[in-house]
């Protein structure tokens, strides 16, 4: 078991993983935690007249778990992903229809190494991992599906255990033992756009919470200050060295650009 | 509303054109199936199948409830199926399309009412507790052929699937995790595979397996579930009026695909078996009993 600060494994992602949504993508958060599965419809036509939007693009987000109906905090999950949606998808670009994002739940974390088994994802668990999984999975699936967006976002988890050390992207057994469990969502330039706490701590706690959430997210690989990375194809080592969750997208994005860049050519001129 | 795309004129022409030259639009035989894949999850129970581009996810989960006050002596056992907007965008969160209902009663009836699982061996303390057993279907692409996938991914996953060993003293029951007792695997009385023809041309040409475009231009269809001995079901919904004999042609294939399909189900849960085994997380817990 081991007991270190940062992610030993960094998270995974793939663009383009089913056929007939618009939009799709996996993510599984790190050590093989929560793997969600997106799948974007967009635009599509709001099948409710009531729900249109004259100026804007709604948005309905679907989360299933793997087992069982979506119950309270399903909704309270999708509610909160939407509305963080809201803040970084142009939805004016595409006034009076409907940007439909159904989530997946296909695996949760599970631990049953210790006597007792401990399992996330359960009504009775926190839903901070399975929110965190499923807002970098719908930013994903956004991406391949070409809904314009200001930023691209992404969420890290960081707990805060009993003496005091925050952990980024803890598993479900040290999540057991945090005293408290936040989610920080960042755009790209920096800008929080998410944030999501669980249990008791103090202010300074947070705070440092948040910087942890930070680099977690923005990673520390060369940026300018504007948040771009320059992409010259030169930087392709995938060591772990402050590989932040969207330097992950990024690199989604990149192996599905170089896997399909021919028909793209072709279909964009 | 959102609806599927209707296939064009010419589509459907090409394809019952060239099926009157036995040929298919995929290149396969008239009864070969598409590629058939199944990956195993970490967990027990924990299945994806894929089937050409048909993309379906099962997961087997099991609770303690309290067993029907009529059937006190069985276990609960469940088939969730809900087609969402993932698999297609004409799929609606929370209305269910006929599609839909067809699926789950089809599954319903070969899994569920033909006995696939013993739900006697579920039960715990009768009338008081038992396991309640669901498998939940999870359509991820829908490229035709649900039933006959979403009935080998389920049947594969209750094969696969692991419950918690329990024990019982007078009134107490235990429930032991899986660090502490070997999990117990279900009890399965046969395994149910449904087979699904499509014909053309008047009952002349007989498919299987036909892709979503295929479904869309066939005259009938009708759904045999097999095991490995015998037929379990038949279910002809509408659609051309089948020839006696041909019904009895489609049931030795049917006998002889869901056999094939079986063995490579088989194949696949022995396969995962060793490779869990060599893991070492079945050898760790066996030693940990022994000791």
């Amino acid at each position: 078991m081991s007991n270190t600060m940062a992610m030993t494994e960094s998270p995974k992602a793939i663009l383009h993983t089913l056929v007939n949504a618009d939009g799709s993508a996996t993510y599984t958060a790190a050590n093989n935690g929560c793997q969600i599965i997106a799948g974007v419809n967009y635009p599509v036509e709001v099948p409710y007249r009531s729900d249109e939007i004259p100026e804007s693009t709604f948005i309905q987000v679907n989360l299933r778990p793997h087992n069982g109906v979506g119950m309270v905090k399903e909704r309270h999950v999708e509610e909160l992903i939407m509305r963080t949606l809201q803040t970084v998808v142009l939805g004016d670009e595409t006034p009076r229809t409907m940007l439909q994002i159904t989530l997946q739940v296909v695996s949760v974390e599970s631990d049953e190494s210790l006597p007792g088994g401990v399992k996330g994802g359960g009504q009775g668990e926190t839903y901070l991992d399975v929110l965190t999984s499923a807002l970098n999975a719908s930013i994903l699936g956004c991406l391949d599906a070409g809904v314009q967006m200001k930023a691209v976002a992404g969420a890290a988890l960081v707990g805060i255990s009993q003496d005091g050390r925050l952990i980024a992207g803890p598993s479900v057994v040290q999540r057991k033992k945090c005293t408290s469990l936040h989610v920080f969502a960042f755009t790209s330039d920096g800008k929080t756009v998410l944030m999501e706490s669980e249990g008791k701590c103090s202010v300074g706690d947070w705070k440092q919470a948040q910087q942890v959430a930070r680099s977690a997210v923005l990673g520390t690989v060369n940026k300018q200050h504007n948040g771009d990375v320059a992409m010259n194809g030169t930087n392709t080592s995938s060591e772990y060295s402050g590989l932040g969750v969207l330097d992950v997208i990024r690199k989604a994005l990149e192996a599905r650009v170089i896997k399909d860049g021919g028909q793209r050519h072709e279909s964009q001129d | 509303m959102p609806r599927e795309i209707d296939i064009s004129n010419i589509e459907r022409n090409f394809i019952l054109e060239a099926l009157g030259q036995d040929v298919r639009v995929d290149g396969r035989r008239l009864d070969q199936l598409r590629d058939l894949n199944l990956e195993f999850g970490v967990e027990y129970g924990t299945v994806t199948l894929r089937l050409g581009k048909t993309r379906v996810h099962v997961q087997v989960s099991a609770e303690v409830t309290k067993p029907l006050e009529e059937r006190k002596f069985e276990g609960v056992f469940s088939i969730v199926t809900e087609l969402s907007p993932i698999a297609s965008p004409a799929y609606e969160v929370g209305r269910q399309t006929e599609q839909e209902l067809i699926l789950s009663r089809t599954l319903e009836k070969a899994i569920r009412r033909s006995n696939a699982i013993d739900t006697e061996s579920l039960c715990i303390i009768a009338g008081a507790k038992c396991w309640s057993i669901r498998a939940d279907v999870h359509v991820l692409d829908s490229d035709g052929g649900l039933i006959d996938a979403s009935c080998i991914a389920i049947v594969a996953a209750l094969r696969h699937f692991r419950r918690p060993d329990v024990s019982v003293d007078g009134e107490n029951v235990t429930i032991y995790t899986m660090a502490e007792r070997v999990p117990v695997p279900l009890s399965m009385m046969h395994n149910p595979v449904c087979i699904t023809f499509s014909f053309y041309h008047g009952g002349e040409t007989i498919l299987l397996d036909a892709t979503r475009s295929e479904e869309q231009v066939r005259e009938a269809e009708m759904v045999l579930t097999v095991n490995d001995w015998e037929l379990c079901q038949v279910a002809k919904l509408g659609g051309s009026a089948i020839d006696a004999l041909v019904l009895l042609k489609c049931t030795t294939t049917a006998l002889a695909k869901g056999k094939e399909i079986n063995g490579f189900v088989a194949r696949k849960l022995a396969e995962d078996a060793t490779r869990r085994d060599v893991g070492g997380l079945i050898a760790e817990l066996r030693a940990e009993n022994d000791r």
